[in-house]
């Protein structure tokens, strides 16, 4: 069985456009008939599988990407060169390589606009529908299994589309992304630099070599590979990770990459780094982070299991256990509360000597840990600062294999829980719609005022929770 | 005109050359336009040029290669990237051979791509770090201590998760197949500066589980 046509089609789509675009330029020879092969090769084997692992494998192995943008590219510079030669006397012409040269930048000008306008066009919510419905079909016809359990393709493709109109009429922009091309990808900067350039070529008198020298100068040959646009990008970098960030190490890498940047422009005697220079030194910074950042996650990910176990233990307890979640699903959900009654503190207990293996941190650690802070600061964690200081104080001694946790603290546990009344919640962190809104407020500074609630729903502050926000101050375990 | 084309183009070899000047990266690229500027310099009239160029345009391209690449290799050197710097490695190799452009661009696409396929079978091992929190799962509902009522029921969990790793072993080394036959997971290469980085734990306790994982997954 071949590979699906849309996968494929998207896959090959650019090589097929290149070959087309050869032809059409009457471009042929040998370079021609060996990028064609390549195609012809990558054609086949997109026939022959569909195992896109294979695919990919044996494009990788016969190196045919490579090879195809090899031949390319000699086939295009062996059309300029005959051009080049049959144009004139073979004598030096001032005029005619400075036409030349402006002329190729007004055609990568006009390359620019087109590719944005394509950018554009892709980014627009006719396109991104069209390509969703392009994905479900494709979905229908190779998981045709799925969706009969499911009462058909057809039918699920009607619920969905019902459910996307549904959800449209709340966030109508939910498929457009034209104003976020617009903000990071208008390559108006980039073209105002160019026109400069050639307005100086087009100047009365001047000659191929000074115009040259004024590309060097500006920094305009840099500014073509994208360097510029390159700051912007960390720029934005920065500021999402400040709105959102996961730990601290993302906030201070993306402000040294920065630095990074105007350190090489500063040393650049045009005021542009250099792309490779970058890159290193881009590497450098995140191999620098890289070890905090896995410890941090792996550390906030041990004690984020060691609270869980320990409230879902303690609420287990709780006389309603069987009638909620995770409980109320398995098929005798009393049997299942007792199951986690008589083995969760073994669980528990096996976590907490990894937590001590692993990082030479006890659970009282955790509170004082740095990643513990970063979590109630950014209002991440889940749990309010009642239960988390209930937990700490009347639950963790108790949770130990083959006890039983006493009926006073069972009755407290129950408190927490807004059952049976679902507006009595003092478990949850009530502020867990914090991280969302700063998300929304990055978002409307970058994008534009409302542009995030006509794409993506806001969090709404959930009213049933009755719990007092965390005070890091009265936290006594820090 | 002529005389004014000459000062021009001495003036434009002149920038390119000092673009790099003083950069330590880039010693070569700078001797290599310096060259070419020189060449320039020393004509009277535009037209000796045509002489003079010979291959040291061309000589621009491959110091410049060279010169990245120098500065890869030491980059790649510097985090102990033993199998990212083969690249680096290898261009340097070939670079002062080539005096065409085209074939050097052809060497460096070729050797590149040679060296993804190595980077990726290499960080194909990856899958002991994914896998990591698996294995601790494992151990902890072996270990962990209940009633006698749910111990096997325990066992069997852990039994069920460690079937999964060795599943999920196998289906890598099925993917990277397609990638170089044969190809098998090496626990040990994770002890590896480049790898090892990537665990934020002891020695002694990645070595502690590459044993577990070696059972689980030759078993």
């Amino acid at each position: 069985m071949p590979i699906d046509p849309f996968i494929l089609d998207s896959i090959l789509g650019t090589f097929k456009n290149m070959v087309e675009d050869c032809k059409s330029k009457n471009i042929s020879g040998e370079d021609f008939d060996a990028m064609s092969k390549c195609y012809d090769r990558m054609v086949e084997l997109g026939q022959s599988t569909d195992d896109m692992n294979i695919f990919n494998g044996t494009v990788m192995q016969e190196n045919l990407y490579g090879k195809f943008s090899d031949h390319y590219s000699r086939a295009l510079s062996a059309q300029a060169k005959a051009a080049s030669s049959s144009g004139g006397s073979g004598g030096y012409d001032d005029g005619a390589l400075l036409k030349q040269n402006i002329n190729a930048l007004k055609d990568a000008i006009k390359r620019l606009e087109d590719n944005y306008n394509d950018m554009l066009n892709r980014a627009s919510s006719e396109y991104s529908e069209a390509q969703n419905e392009k994905g479900l079909d494709m979905l229908g016809r190779t998981q045709k299994k799925i969706f009969d359990k499911e009462g058909g393709f057809d039918k699920v493709k009607k619920i969905i589309g019902d459910a996307n109109t549904e959800a449209k009429k709340q966030t109508p922009n939910m498929f457009d992304n034209t104003v976020e091309v617009e903000v990071l990808n208008n390559p108006e900067p980039l073209i105002k630099g160019i026109q400069k350039v050639i307005d100086l070529g087009e100047q009365p008198g001047m000659s191929y070599p000074s115009f040259l020298r004024l590309m060097i100068e500006t920094g305009v040959d840099k500014a073509m590979e994208g360097t510029g646009v390159m700051r912007k990008g960390q720029v934005y970098l920065l500021e999402f990770t400040e709105a959102a960030p996961s730990n601290p190490y993302y906030i201070e890498s993306a402000k040294r990459k920065i630095e990074a940047f105007d350190k090489l422009a500063a040393g650049n005697r045009f005021g542009v780094p250099d792309m490779k220079e970058l890159n290193f030194a881009n590497d450098d910074i995140d191999r620098e982070f890289e070890p905090q950042t896995k410890m941090w996650e792996a550390i906030k990910h041990l004690w984020e299991k060691m609270i869980w176990d320990l409230s879902d233990w303690s609420l287990s307890y709780c006389s309603f256990a069987p009638k909620i979640k995770p409980w109320a699903d398995a098929p005798d959900p009393v049997e299942a509360t007792i199951h986690t009654q008589e083995t969760s503190p073994g669980v528990f207990k096996e976590y907490e000597k990894l937590f001590a293996k692993y990082f030479g941190l006890s659970f009282m650690d955790i509170f004082k840990h740095p990643t513990f802070a970063f979590e109630v600061e950014k209002s991440y964690l889940w749990i309010s600062q009642e239960l988390m200081e209930f937990l700490i104080e009347e639950v963790y001694s108790q949770c130990n294999p083959f006890n039983r946790l006493p009926n006073p603290i069972i009755e407290k546990r129950g408190s927490f829980y807004p059952f049976p009344n679902h507006n009595t919640d003092r478990q949850m962190n009530p502020d867990l719609h914090l991280p969302n809104w700063r998300l929304r407020d990055f978002y409307n500074k970058t994008f534009g005022a409302g542009r995030y609630e006509s794409k993506m729903e806001v969090a709404k502050k959930n009213e049933n929770v009755i719990s007092a926000p965390w005070n890091w101050e009265t936290f006594k375990y820090k | 005109m002529t005389d004014n084309l000459l000062e021009d183009y001495k003036a434009y070899y002149s920038v390119r050359a000092e673009k790099y000047a003083g950069n330590p990266n880039f010693p070569n690229y700078y001797a290599a336009e310096k060259r070419l500027s020189d060449a320039m310099q020393s004509c009277h009239e535009l037209i000796e040029f045509k002489d003079k160029i010979g291959d040291l345009n061309e000589r621009c391209a491959t110091a410049l290669t060279k010169d990245q690449y120098i500065m890869e290799q030491k980059h790649f050197e510097k985090h102990q990237e033993v199998v990212r710097v083969l690249l680096a490695k290898r261009i340097i190799e070939k670079v002062d051979s080539i005096n065409n452009v085209t074939e050097l661009i052809t060497m460096v696409n070729d050797e590149s791509n040679k060296n993804m396929l190595e980077v990726t079978l290499d960080e194909a091992n990856w899958f002991f770090a994914y896998e990591w929190e698996f294995l601790d799962m494992a151990e902890v509902y072996a270990n962990a201590v209940v009633p006698d009522k749910y111990k096997q029921g325990m066992q069997e969990v852990a039994a069920i998760v460690k079937k999964n790793i060795a599943e999920s072993a196998k289906s890598t080394e099925a993917h990277m197949d397609a990638f170089q036959k044969g190809w098998r997971l090496t626990p040990d290469v994770i002890l590896e500066f480049r790898h090892r980085r990537l665990f934020p734990l002891s020695d002694e306790h990645i070595k502690e589980h590459l044993e577990k994982f070696k059972i689980i997954i030759n078993a």
